[in-house]
């Protein structure tokens, strides 16, 4: 395929559907956020709500880099706007060039291509469970300094380490979830009106 | 008064994340507390600095008074992730409010050039932070269009919303980029701003100072 640059158009693009694909997420983070279980399947809510967000996005993604930018952009508001570890943006923005790769070997056309890179991105809010995991030994070593052992024991069970891959696991499952009612609600409403 | 530049803004809020991260003590945080309190201050904004000051303290009690109390197993798990979890955030959550309640977008523009940032990430950064706003509204808008109208129940609700959220959007969007690539946007050549920043006095003052801070606490933490 040929290597185009990133037009100014294709920019602002970026930055229209990271704003949508923002707010859609914030707003559905306030409404949920008041019961830790919750909590713990945002992140397969969200890759489910924002699917068909980022699968009209993908339908004006020509060029490599768009992606990537999405990635480093949830990265930077993930940091700056709701307090996550600087790990957050380092993640995202692994996932967007993931993401860009994948879609790029089919082209920016390929459907099946499109719901991988779409599987491999919606796994960024994964990323703010972390401190849980590389912090551990930091953080529990907090609790237990103010509450004692036996507080941080029952935190500890409540929050065990395998809980990362298993939150990726039902995270890419939503996201194919995702992307299949997203295709369908192309067809219904946005071929037809001629903008995907 | 002192205004200080978007990069100073911005190592203090990194800075903030940092000392998070090294897993903090009580005289860490109201050294924090205090820290950030007085950047809101010389802003003016007492309100917000207020607010700030009193959740922290009822976090604080929650976690010294309420919780030796709480007899409950599951309870005091879920107190425990309130009182303290909550607390490491709440920094995070502090700074970046003082960071986003004082920054003007054309300052910050003007400060990222400045740290040399690609325009690939500044272009979009600055339609983001542009395009919040409307996209808030459109939201409310389509939300009240549908509780006026009685439609929507259970999960019809997310296509009755997302649809026309992205149909309203994506033309307000067309528009946008319309009027910035008429305003020169896609131009080759460097593009010049109205907008002077520069680095203070204030600037390298309350760089120092979040310097010095952060390397305290990585010494007392570790």
């Amino acid at each position: 395929m040929e290597n185009k640059k990133l037009s100014a158009k294709d920019l602002i693009n970026v930055g229209i559907f990271t704003a949508i694909y923002a707010v859609v997420m914030f707003l559905f983070t306030i409404l949920t956020s008041f019961a830790p279980i919750t909590y713990v399947l945002l992140p397969a809510f969200i890759a489910i709500i924002c699917a068909p967000i980022y699968s009209l996005f993908l339908t004006k993604v020509k060029t490599f880099g768009m992606i990537t930018i999405m990635g480093v952009l949830i990265g930077i508001l993930m940091v700056f706007m709701t307090g996550n570890s600087w790990i957050m943006t380092v993640f995202c923005t692994l996932l967007g060039v993931i993401a860009d790769f994948i879609t790029k070997t089919g082209n920016y056309t390929s459907k099946k291509m499109g719901l991988i890179g779409y599987c491999v991105f919606a796994i960024w809010p994964v990323g703010s469970f972390f401190p849980i995991w590389f912090m551990r030994d930091a953080y529990f070593e907090s609790v237990v300094n103010s509450m004692g052992q036996e507080y941080a024991d029952g935190l500890m069970k409540m929050t065990p380490s395998w809980l990362i891959p298993v939150m990726i696991a039902y995270t890419v499952v939503a996201a194919v979830l995702g992307a299949l009612i997203a295709s369908k609600m192309n067809k219904k409403h946005f071929e037809k009106a001629g903008i995907a | 008064m002192s205004h200080l530049d978007a990069r100073t803004k911005i190592v203090c809020v990194l800075a903030v994340n940092l000392i998070i991260s090294f897993g903090i003590r009580l005289s860490v945080e109201l050294l924090v507390l205090g820290a950030v309190s007085l950047l809101f201050l010389i802003n003016g904004k007492y309100q917000k600095c207020l607010v700030y000051v009193i959740t922290f303290f009822l976090l604080l009690a929650g976690d010294k008074f309420l919780l030796p109390v709480i007899t409950v197993r599951w309870l005091s798990t879920i107190a425990c992730l309130v009182f303290i979890a909550f607390r490491k955030f709440f920094f995070c959550v502090m700074t970046a409010d003082f960071f986003v309640s004082t920054t003007e977008i054309n300052e910050l523009i003007a400060s990222l050039e400045k740290m040399k940032i690609s325009e690939k990430l500044i272009i979009p950064l600055a339609v983001l932070v542009r395009f919040f706003p409307t996209v808030k509204e459109e939201w409310n808008h389509i939300r009240s269009a549908m509780r006026m109208r009685n439609l929507g129940k259970g999960l019809e609700q997310f296509e009755y919303t997302i649809v026309p959220l992205l149909f309203s959007t994506m033309k307000i969007g067309e528009e946008l980029s319309a009027a910035a690539l008429s305003r020169g946007l896609g131009m080759e050549g460097k593009r010049t701003n109205l907008c002077e920043v520069s680095l203070k006095f204030p600037d390298y003052a309350v760089m120092f100072c979040v310097i010095v801070l952060t390397a305290a606490a990585k010494l007392s933490g570790g």
